[in-house]
């Protein structure tokens, strides 16, 4: 097969694409709802460091994993190249095992009371996800840290998904920890859902568990990605969470308030740091405990 | 509120080359929902920076750039998985539609089991028809890398069966 044959293969492939009905009014919306979004998140930031230096905020020392129970931005954006593990300390540690309060409590006095909740329910869908996240990570794995907090994002995608991707250390490996949860149809299988060798189980609850191990996509200088995906669907309640662990230890690319894309890199080629039933666990977990809008 | 004029250029933008960024979309997800999901996450960031980007020297090397760009650090999405249809998009009803479909199938699946990088330098490099260089400076790689990724692609499109059979097809016909 020539250079010409795989592209004449490839371009006589592609299928008529039927534009939709307004592209232009569907990106303009997009741009919108992203420049909105930049912009709430821009003033919360603000707010919180304007409170911070004022010496405003107060509170018991936030929660028990040093991490701001707010699901709106509680920390400047993170690096997009943050290498772990990093020589510099976090300023907002979120090791959840870590036995220094957090800098950040996790509540105060403020004007904007829907941006900063109160630790024990969180308002925003976003605070919801992170607080669940980090209690499923604290009793599947407690001995795991994770570099910074786990901050869950809109992906502004119709289907009402939220993920957060954050560095984590456990059982002495480093990795990547992602959570993402969605709408979903509430019929997803394996079949449907990824083309890796999957298993497909039932949780304690009548979740359908979707399990991947030891797959991934990618390596660093030879060294692979080795990953472990787990898939909870709660059927009746129409909702999927997504756990990835794996044992890349840089991010590239975090879901920020313009853009949702997680990317990572710097694979160390070992086994991840949690282990399939800790993921499941956690994804089980999750799920049990969030309700999307 | 945009500059009716700067409105106005987004808007002729789109209308004339979203067709070829879209083509170049679907070959990279091998789908048209998340193909035309791609080509409206890429221009919404286009617009964001249009006033600049127009003054540039080609307003679609810019989008093409976001579009692979976005498609590779969205190599998670598979993970995501939005629900696959399972059906592809119609043909026009004449000719040969299982034919059709079958090739569609063949070569998508081929595609689909190249990593995400190396799909997007095979689309560029074979399909578009750009030099090293250039995939290079789009993907944000060094030529070396390109020329590896490209390499091993190939060979491994060239033992693909499917792909194979295609081309005796092609040569049969």
């Amino acid at each position: 097969m020539t250079e010409q044959d795989l592209r004449r293969i490839v371009l006589d492939a592609v299928p008529p694409l039927p534009p939709p009905p307004d592209r232009l009014a569907s990106v303009l919306r997009r741009a919108r709802l992203q420049r909105v979004r930049h912009a709430s998140v821009t003033a919360a930031c603000a707010v919180t460091l304007v409170a911070a230096t004022a010496g405003l905020l107060v509170g018991p020392g936030g929660t028990p994993f040093g991490v701001a129970s707010s699901g709106s931005p509680s920390a400047p954006e993170p690096s997009p190249s943050a290498a772990f593990p990093s020589p510099v300390p976090s300023p907002l540690p979120s090791n959840f095992a870590s036995p220094v309060p957090s800098p950040l409590p996790s509540s105060f006095p403020s004007p904007l009371p829907s941006n900063f909740p109160s630790p024990a329910v969180p308002k925003t869908v976003e605070g919801r996800l992170e607080a669940a996240s980090l209690d499923a990570l604290r009793r599947a794995a407690p001995g795991a840290s994770l570099v910074r907090d786990l901050r869950f994002q809109d992906s502004f995608a119709d289907n009402g998904e939220y993920g957060a991707i954050q560095l984590i250390n456990a059982a002495g490996r480093d990795g990547t920890l992602t959570i993402v949860a969605r709408r979903a149809t509430g019929k997803e299988t394996c079949a449907s859902e990824v083309a890796a060798a999957c298993t497909q189980s039932t949780g304690p609850n009548g979740e359908r568990v979707l399990s991947v191990p030891a797959t991934g996509d990618g390596s660093s200088d030879g060294r692979p990605n080795r990953a472990l995906v787990v898939i909870v669907i709660r059927p009746a309640e129409k909702l999927l969470v997504t756990v990835i662990v794996d044992n890349a230890t840089e991010i590239t690319q975090y879901p920020s308030a313009s853009q949702y894309a997680m990317e990572s890199t710097g694979y160390t080629g070992q086994l991840p740091p949690l282990t399939l039933a800790q993921a499941k666990a956690i994804a089980l977990d999750v799920a049990a405990r969030t309700d999307l809008p | 509120m945009a500059p009716p004029d700067l409105e106005r250029g987004f808007a002729d933008f789109v209308a004339a080359r979203s067709d070829a960024l879209l083509r170049s979309a679907w070959l990279l997800t091998g789908d048209a929902g998340r193909a035309e999901d791609l080509l409206q996450t890429a221009l919404a960031k286009a617009w964001r920076r249009w006033a600049a980007v127009e003054r540039a020297d080609s307003p679609e090397a810019y989008v093409r750039r976001v579009v692979f760009t976005t498609y590779v650090s969205w190599w998670r999405r598979r993970w995501r998985a939005e629900t696959p249809s399972g059906e592809l998009p119609d043909r026009p009803g004449h000719g040969d539609l299982a034919g059709t479909v079958a090739v569609q199938d063949a070569v998508t699946r081929a595609l689909g089991r190249l990593s995400r990088r190396a799909r997007a330098v095979v689309v560029l490099r074979y399909v578009e028809d750009r030099p090293v260089a250039e995939v290079a400076e789009l993907l944000g790689s060094t030529q070396g890398a390109v020329k590896v990724l490209a390499s091993r692609a190939l060979a491994e499109l060239r033992a693909d069966p499917d792909l194979q059979s295609l081309v005796l097809d092609g040569a049969n016909a």
